[in-house]
Protein backbone atom coordinates (compact mmCIF):
# COMPACT_ATOMS: atom_id res chain seq x y z
CA UNK A 1 0.00 0.00 0.00
CA UNK A 2 1.33 3.39 -0.84
CA UNK A 3 0.79 6.10 1.65
CA UNK A 4 0.57 9.69 0.56
CA UNK A 5 -0.39 13.02 1.95
CA UNK A 6 1.38 15.53 4.13
CA UNK A 7 0.56 16.27 7.72
CA UNK A 8 0.65 19.83 8.93
CA UNK A 9 0.58 19.77 12.69
CA UNK A 10 -0.16 23.01 14.48
CA UNK A 11 1.32 22.41 17.88
CA UNK A 12 -0.20 23.91 20.97
CA UNK A 13 -3.70 23.99 22.34
CA UNK A 14 -6.01 24.65 19.39
CA UNK A 15 -8.53 27.37 19.89
CA UNK A 16 -11.83 27.86 18.18
CA UNK A 17 -10.31 30.89 16.50
CA UNK A 18 -7.63 28.67 14.93
CA UNK A 19 -10.33 26.46 13.52
CA UNK A 20 -12.42 29.34 12.25
CA UNK A 21 -9.39 30.89 10.62
CA UNK A 22 -8.56 27.66 8.83
CA UNK A 23 -12.09 27.17 7.56
CA UNK A 24 -12.34 30.75 6.41
CA UNK A 25 -9.02 30.48 4.64
CA UNK A 26 -10.07 27.34 2.80
CA UNK A 27 -13.35 28.96 1.88
CA UNK A 28 -11.55 31.92 0.35
CA UNK A 29 -9.33 29.64 -1.68
CA UNK A 30 -12.16 27.30 -2.62
CA UNK A 31 -15.35 29.39 -2.93
CA UNK A 32 -17.43 26.30 -3.75
CA UNK A 33 -15.98 24.17 -0.99
CA UNK A 34 -18.04 21.62 0.89
CA UNK A 35 -17.72 20.89 4.61
CA UNK A 36 -18.46 17.45 6.04
CA UNK A 37 -18.08 15.97 9.49
CA UNK A 38 -19.37 12.85 11.22
CA UNK A 39 -23.09 13.34 11.74
CA UNK A 40 -22.93 16.55 9.72
CA UNK A 41 -23.77 15.99 6.08
CA UNK A 42 -22.04 17.72 3.19
CA UNK A 43 -22.78 21.42 3.36
CA UNK A 44 -21.41 24.27 1.28
CA UNK A 45 -18.80 25.84 3.50
CA UNK A 46 -20.10 29.27 2.64
CA UNK A 47 -23.45 28.44 4.18
CA UNK A 48 -22.01 27.53 7.54
CA UNK A 49 -22.10 30.29 10.07
CA UNK A 50 -18.50 30.05 11.15
CA UNK A 51 -19.08 30.85 14.82
CA UNK A 52 -21.66 28.08 14.88
CA UNK A 53 -19.67 25.32 13.26
CA UNK A 54 -20.44 22.10 15.01
CA UNK A 55 -18.26 20.86 17.79
CA UNK A 56 -16.35 18.18 15.98
CA UNK A 57 -13.15 16.30 16.48
CA UNK A 58 -12.58 15.79 12.78
CA UNK A 59 -13.89 17.06 9.47
CA UNK A 60 -13.10 17.26 5.79
CA UNK A 61 -13.43 20.09 3.32
CA UNK A 62 -13.64 19.29 -0.37
CA UNK A 63 -12.83 21.78 -3.09
CA UNK A 64 -16.34 21.38 -4.51
CA UNK A 65 -19.06 18.80 -4.94
CA UNK A 66 -17.25 17.19 -7.87
CA UNK A 67 -14.29 16.57 -5.62
CA UNK A 68 -16.57 15.06 -2.99
CA UNK A 69 -18.12 12.68 -5.52
CA UNK A 70 -14.74 11.62 -6.84
CA UNK A 71 -13.37 10.91 -3.38
CA UNK A 72 -16.52 9.03 -2.43
CA UNK A 73 -16.41 6.90 -5.56
CA UNK A 74 -12.72 6.36 -6.12
CA UNK A 75 -10.75 7.53 -3.12
CA UNK A 76 -7.44 9.07 -4.06
CA UNK A 77 -6.71 9.25 -7.79
CA UNK A 78 -3.99 10.75 -9.94
CA UNK A 79 -5.80 14.06 -10.05
CA UNK A 80 -7.69 14.67 -6.83
CA UNK A 81 -5.08 14.58 -4.08
CA UNK A 82 -5.15 18.35 -3.75
CA UNK A 83 -8.91 18.69 -3.64
CA UNK A 84 -9.50 17.77 -0.02
CA UNK A 85 -8.32 18.74 3.43
CA UNK A 86 -8.79 16.47 6.42
CA UNK A 87 -8.57 18.08 9.83
CA UNK A 88 -8.53 16.69 13.32
CA UNK A 89 -8.60 18.51 16.62
CA UNK A 90 -6.70 17.05 19.51
CA UNK A 91 -6.17 18.45 23.00
CA UNK A 92 -2.73 19.76 22.23
CA UNK A 93 -2.64 20.16 18.48
CA UNK A 94 -4.59 20.75 15.32
CA UNK A 95 -3.76 18.36 12.52
CA UNK A 96 -4.33 18.84 8.80
CA UNK A 97 -3.75 16.30 6.08
CA UNK A 98 -3.27 17.64 2.56
CA UNK A 99 -2.11 16.06 -0.67
CA UNK A 100 0.95 18.16 -1.33
CA UNK A 101 2.53 21.07 0.45
CA UNK A 102 3.36 22.61 -2.91
CA UNK A 103 -0.30 22.89 -3.78
CA UNK A 104 -2.29 26.02 -3.11
CA UNK A 105 -4.21 24.35 -0.33
CA UNK A 106 -1.03 22.94 1.14
CA UNK A 107 0.56 26.36 1.24
CA UNK A 108 -2.58 27.85 2.71
CA UNK A 109 -2.84 25.32 5.51
CA UNK A 110 0.86 25.61 6.12
CA UNK A 111 0.52 29.36 6.48
CA UNK A 112 -2.56 29.14 8.65
CA UNK A 113 -0.91 26.70 10.99
CA UNK A 114 1.55 29.08 12.49
CA UNK A 115 4.08 27.44 14.78
CA UNK A 116 3.50 24.18 12.97
CA UNK A 117 5.38 21.04 12.21
CA UNK A 118 5.18 19.67 8.71
CA UNK A 119 5.78 16.03 8.09
CA UNK A 120 5.58 13.87 5.05
CA UNK A 121 4.87 10.50 6.58
CA UNK A 122 6.72 8.55 3.93
CA UNK A 123 9.77 10.74 3.88
CA UNK A 124 11.13 9.90 7.27
CA UNK A 125 14.58 11.30 6.75
CA UNK A 126 13.73 14.84 5.78
CA UNK A 127 11.43 16.22 8.42
CA UNK A 128 11.55 19.91 8.64
CA UNK A 129 9.86 22.38 10.85
CA UNK A 130 7.97 25.30 9.45
CA UNK A 131 7.28 28.40 11.42
CA UNK A 132 5.09 31.30 10.57
CA UNK A 133 5.80 34.18 12.83
CA UNK A 134 2.36 35.62 13.18
CA UNK A 135 -1.24 35.23 12.28
CA UNK A 136 -1.70 35.90 8.61
CA UNK A 137 -4.52 37.91 7.11
CA UNK A 138 -5.77 36.20 4.02
CA UNK A 139 -7.28 37.88 1.05
CA UNK A 140 -7.22 36.28 -2.36
CA UNK A 141 -3.97 36.97 -4.10
CA UNK A 142 -2.29 37.79 -0.82
CA UNK A 143 -1.97 34.14 -0.01
CA UNK A 144 1.17 33.53 -2.04
CA UNK A 145 2.86 36.67 -0.85
CA UNK A 146 2.34 35.66 2.75
CA UNK A 147 3.37 32.10 2.19
CA UNK A 148 6.72 33.43 1.07
CA UNK A 149 7.20 34.52 4.66
CA UNK A 150 7.16 30.96 5.89
CA UNK A 151 10.60 30.08 7.19
CA UNK A 152 11.85 26.53 6.96
CA UNK A 153 14.57 25.40 9.30
CA UNK B 1 2.38 9.99 -5.43
CA UNK B 2 5.59 11.93 -5.65
CA UNK B 3 8.00 11.28 -2.84
CA UNK B 4 6.22 8.17 -1.66
CA UNK B 5 8.53 5.38 -0.72
CA UNK B 6 7.62 1.82 -1.55
CA UNK B 7 7.20 0.29 1.86
CA UNK B 8 4.63 -1.87 3.59
CA UNK B 9 2.04 0.21 5.42
CA UNK B 10 -0.45 -0.90 8.05
CA UNK B 11 -3.24 0.75 9.92
CA UNK B 12 -5.30 0.10 13.00
CA UNK B 13 -8.23 1.90 11.41
CA UNK B 14 -11.13 -0.49 10.89
CA UNK B 15 -12.56 -0.85 7.37
CA UNK B 16 -15.65 1.13 8.32
CA UNK B 17 -13.74 4.13 9.61
CA UNK B 18 -15.21 7.44 8.58
CA UNK B 19 -13.38 8.79 5.49
CA UNK B 20 -10.81 6.04 5.61
CA UNK B 21 -9.57 6.63 2.06
CA UNK B 22 -8.84 10.24 2.94
CA UNK B 23 -7.22 9.44 6.26
CA UNK B 24 -4.75 7.08 4.67
CA UNK B 25 -4.85 8.74 1.24
CA UNK B 26 -5.34 5.68 -0.92
CA UNK B 27 -7.62 4.74 -3.81
CA UNK B 28 -10.84 3.01 -2.84
CA UNK B 29 -9.68 -0.02 -4.79
CA UNK B 30 -6.96 -0.58 -2.22
CA UNK B 31 -9.54 -0.78 0.53
CA UNK B 32 -11.40 -3.66 -1.00
CA UNK B 33 -9.83 -6.35 1.14
CA UNK B 34 -8.62 -6.49 4.71
CA UNK B 35 -5.99 -8.70 6.29
CA UNK B 36 -5.94 -8.63 10.06
CA UNK B 37 -3.19 -10.04 12.20
CA UNK B 38 -1.80 -9.93 15.71
CA UNK B 39 0.78 -7.24 16.23
CA UNK B 40 4.06 -8.16 17.86
CA UNK B 41 5.26 -4.61 18.27
CA UNK B 42 7.85 -4.60 15.53
CA UNK B 43 6.14 -2.21 13.12
CA UNK B 44 7.29 1.36 13.13
CA UNK B 45 4.76 4.13 13.72
CA UNK B 46 4.73 6.92 11.20
CA UNK B 47 5.82 10.13 12.86
CA UNK B 48 3.52 13.10 13.25
CA UNK B 49 -0.18 13.48 12.83
CA UNK B 50 -1.47 10.17 14.09
CA UNK B 51 -2.73 11.55 17.33
CA UNK B 52 -2.05 10.22 20.73
CA UNK B 53 -2.75 6.68 19.61
CA UNK B 54 -0.71 5.62 16.63
CA UNK B 55 -2.87 4.46 13.78
CA UNK B 56 -0.51 4.05 10.84
CA UNK B 57 2.62 1.94 10.83
CA UNK B 58 5.16 0.84 8.28
CA UNK B 59 7.85 -1.68 7.59
CA UNK B 60 10.77 -0.62 5.41
CA UNK B 61 11.13 -4.19 4.19
CA UNK B 62 8.85 -7.05 3.29
CA UNK B 63 6.84 -8.04 6.33
CA UNK B 64 6.14 -11.67 7.10
CA UNK B 65 3.05 -12.59 9.12
CA UNK B 66 3.35 -16.11 10.44
CA UNK B 67 0.28 -18.30 10.25
CA UNK B 68 -0.30 -18.23 14.00
CA UNK B 69 -0.67 -14.44 13.94
CA UNK B 70 -3.13 -14.35 11.07
CA UNK B 71 -6.68 -13.53 12.13
CA UNK B 72 -9.01 -12.42 9.36
CA UNK B 73 -8.73 -12.00 5.65
CA UNK B 74 -11.87 -11.03 3.80
CA UNK B 75 -13.47 -8.38 1.71
CA UNK B 76 -13.81 -5.16 3.68
CA UNK B 77 -17.58 -5.21 3.38
CA UNK B 78 -17.73 -8.59 5.09
CA UNK B 79 -15.13 -7.80 7.71
CA UNK B 80 -16.18 -8.84 11.20
CA UNK B 81 -12.81 -8.55 12.80
CA UNK B 82 -11.57 -6.26 15.49
CA UNK B 83 -10.52 -9.02 17.83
Amino acid sequence: MEFGGVYVVAEGIPTRRDLERAIQGVQELWPRSVFEAPNFGPTPTGLIAIPNIPDVEEFVIYEDMDALYMWEDLGRTEVNADSVVYARLEPDRLIFLVGRLESSIGKLIQALSYRSTVRHPSDLSSHHRVYVDRAIPLNGSGIHRHVAEVACT
Amino acid sequence: MRGTKVEAYFTTYAPGTWKLSIKIFVPKAKLEFVFEFLDRGDLLPLPGGRGQNDTIFYSPDDYCVERERQLVHSSSTHWKGGS
